[in-house]
């Protein structure tokens, strides 16, 4: 089913647009969910809250790009989930790759540091652009949709000490295109 | 920068770079499927060989170009064997001297990869990260410098990146900072627990043997070796040597060293002023999967970069269905080893060598990028042997050893009295390639002596000077107030 037709049936409040939206998006929405949590049950109810709330946006909103939005907030909710059982040390074992980078960005945490999410986001997402295709595709698949080293390396057909050089590279580049940028990384 | 508003600001990425991350790309999938078979090929042949040449060398280089490609006994179908021409009659290390630790940095049979798998334990992943790039960065400048100047270079940044390694590891203060930044590691334990892993790559089959050796060589001047420096090395199975340095049996011991570690390829003259050496070696010999046969060696012109042509020998032969990239300015193909692959790049007609090494990112790019297509390969490589020293001291202060000719490199981790030491690093390189195969060395040394002392003779004010005949008469006696007035 296209996008414009589920936005209509959500606009349209018929109920069976959440089950045509699970069969269209629900691997996606799982393998972003998938990566950030562990437990296949928060899993589960991360992905029903988040049909939920996109069921509470639409309408009145209607997204450009429904799977992007929808994956948003599926990342946005595992990500709450997730900061949640790791604050309470219920998942201490976790690391999700946005931890890697973090590490390397958010070295010196202050509340002076804080600079607005969306100067920041444009910022990264010049960066994002600029980069090769393939390199995008892996700092996406990595940092965005958290999928594992062994995943991106299936998937494009590259050793996983390759995926893991070029990811390395990427967040030192990364690390200076920000300090260039003025931030205090 | 706050771990939350990096968070926000991922979430807050534009929707077309979301959907990328769900693309299929089968381009992208199908150039990688090829590249990750060469990948680690190409990133050992970046190690052991990179070549510039714009002078070809003689194909004959005295006793040296006596072939030491292992010689398969078809007849009998045994192991190939290594001749060693440069190896001494007495080859075994003179107990007296010696510390600890005999290790020939070579598998167990046991550990020697089964047919089809890659010999190269992959070791580290931060640690390959750290070396891969400074190998491009090292390059890049040896690389660049010799193509501007028309001159031949073989070069092995994995060598010189172990040499450095032993050193930052009794390294004092300041000077392990530099040399543990330059290797892009966070500390000196990094580079140890690298080492350690890397030690292991090493690996004989019938076809192919690569050895990585290294040793440290300490004048008894500086005190004994301190226990904690030697426990360090024996973690990646260096070795210890403790002596007269300045003595010819020293100076042979450490000759017979490298002879051994290199299958005799790779010598120098080890400098007698030394007072702590750090050695590493490489030593790669391989099979062409499908040599190059007699029928195809063809005498053909090479035309050297000041465009005058010499006569040599040629290997010749067709490759169907192979693979090649091309980048802007280059064309870049593969032939396999039987255990490896050796990388050839031919720059675009117009491009200078100097173009495609002047940076770091651009030589990546040579090495590892353009678009792959499938083509069949019309091979005509000279037959040509390198064997030659360079001294890389100049290479080092580029790349960030500020201290390494001052009297700031002291090593009292390795023994009391190494303070105030200058260095200077060189390297040996050999490599033949030939019908059957390649083989390539190297050792490169930094050597550590009695520091220096500099005077700055920049005349710039008024001064005197005088001419001395070769009886020390002086024959003419002047002073310059101003240069720029004849009388």
């Amino acid at each position: 089913m296209k996008d414009a037709e589920l936005i209509e049936m959500f606009w349209q409040r018929d109920e069976r647009g959440i089950a045509e939206l699970q069969q269209t998006y629900g691997s996606q929405c799982a393998r972003v969910a998938g990566n950030i949590l562990s437990d296949p049950e928060d899993v589960r109810e991360c992905l029903n809250d988040a049909y939920l709330a996109l069921w509470n946006r639409i309408p009145p909103e209607r997204p450009d790009v429904l799977p992007a939005y929808l994956l948003k907030i599926v990342r946005n909710l595992s990500l709450k989930r997730y900061h949640y059982l790791h604050r309470e040390k219920r998942n201490k074992n976790a690391e999700i790759p946005m931890t890697e980078l973090e590490g390397v960005l958010c070295t010196r945490e202050t509340a002076e540091d804080h600079v607005e999410a969306s100067e920041l986001s444009a910022c990264l997402a010049a960066f994002i652009r600029g980069l090769p295709e393939e390199k995008r595709q892996l700092f996406i698949r990595r940092y965005w949709y958290q999928d594992s080293i062994e995943a991106i390396s299936r998937t494009l057909h590259l050793s996983e000490s390759n995926v893991k050089t070029t990811l390395f590279r990427l967040r030192q580049q990364l690390r200076l295109f920000l300090q260039k940028e003025g931030y205090n990384v | 920068m706050r771990k939350e508003d990096l968070q926000d600001a991922f979430q807050l990425l534009p929707d077309d770079l979301v959907m990328e991350g769900l693309e299929e790309r089968p381009d992208v999938v199908q150039r990688n499927r090829r590249r990750t078979m060469t990948r680690w090929i190409s990133s050992m042949a970046a190690c052991l060989v990179l070549a510039v040449g714009s002078i070809l060398f003689a194909n004959e280089i005295g006793d040296r170009s006596k072939s030491s490609y292992p010689e398969k006994d078809t007849a009998t179908n045994t192991s190939m064997q290594f001749d060693q021409p440069g190896k001494t009659a007495n080859n075994e290390m003179p107990t007296d001297a010696v510390i600890a630790l005999p290790s020939d940095g070579i598998n167990a049979p046991g550990d020697v990869p089964k047919e089809g798998e890659s010999p190269v334990v992959d070791f580290a992943e931060e640690g390959e990260m750290m070396l891969a790039d400074f190998s491009m960065r090292a390059s890049a400048l040896a690389l660049s410098e010799a193509a501007a100047t028309d001159r031949n270079l073989l070069f092995c940044p994995e060598g010189f990146y172990n040499c450095l390694a032993m050193a930052s590891a009794g390294a004092d203060d300041d000077f392990r900072e530099e040399l543990v930044r330059i290797m892009g590691a966070s500390s000196t334990q990094d580079l140890v627990d690298l080492m350690a892993l890397r030690t292991g790559r090493g690996f004989r089959t019938d076809d192919s043997v690569l050895r990585l050796g290294t040793s440290v060589w300490v004048d008894d001047s500086l005190g004994a070796v301190r226990e904690d420096y030697i426990r360090t090395i024996r973690q990646w199975n260096g070795e210890v040597y403790h002596g007269q340095m300045a003595s010819a049996e020293m100076r042979q011991q450490i000759l017979d060293w490298v002879a051994r570690e290199t299958e005799g390829r790779s010598t120098f003259e080890p400098d007698p002023r030394s007072l702590l050496t750090f050695l590493s070696t490489v030593y790669y010999a391989d099979l062409w999967e499908e040599p190059f046969k007699a029928e195809g060696i063809v005498t053909d012109s090479f035309v050297r970069a000041d465009g005058q042509k010499v006569q040599t020998s040629f290997m010749t032969d067709m490759v169907w269905n192979s693979v090649a990239w091309e980048g802007e300015d280059y064309f870049r193909t593969v032939r396999a080893f039987q255990n490896g692959e050796m990388f050839f790049v031919l720059p675009k007609e117009g491009t200078d060598l100097t173009a495609l090494c002047e940076n770091p990112e651009v030589l990546e790019d040579v090495v590892f990028g353009g678009d792959m297509f499938q083509a069949s390969v019309r091979w005509q490589i000279p037959r040509f042997i390198m064997d030659a020293e360079t001294d890389y001291t100049e290479l080092a202060i580029k790349l960030g050893m500020s201290k390494l000719i001052t009297a700031e490199s002291s090593f009292t981790s390795i023994a009391e009295g190494a303070v105030g030491l200058a260095g200077d690093l060189s390297q040996h390189c050999y490599l033949r390639i030939d019908e059957k195969g390649v083989e390539a060395a190297g050792s490169t040394r930094m050597e550590e002596s009695a520091a220096h002392t500099f005077v700055q003779m920049t005349l710039t004010r008024p001064f005197l000077y005088g001419i001395l005949d070769n009886q020390g008469r002086i024959i003419f006696v002047g002073i310059c107030n101003d240069p720029t007035v004849t009388k």
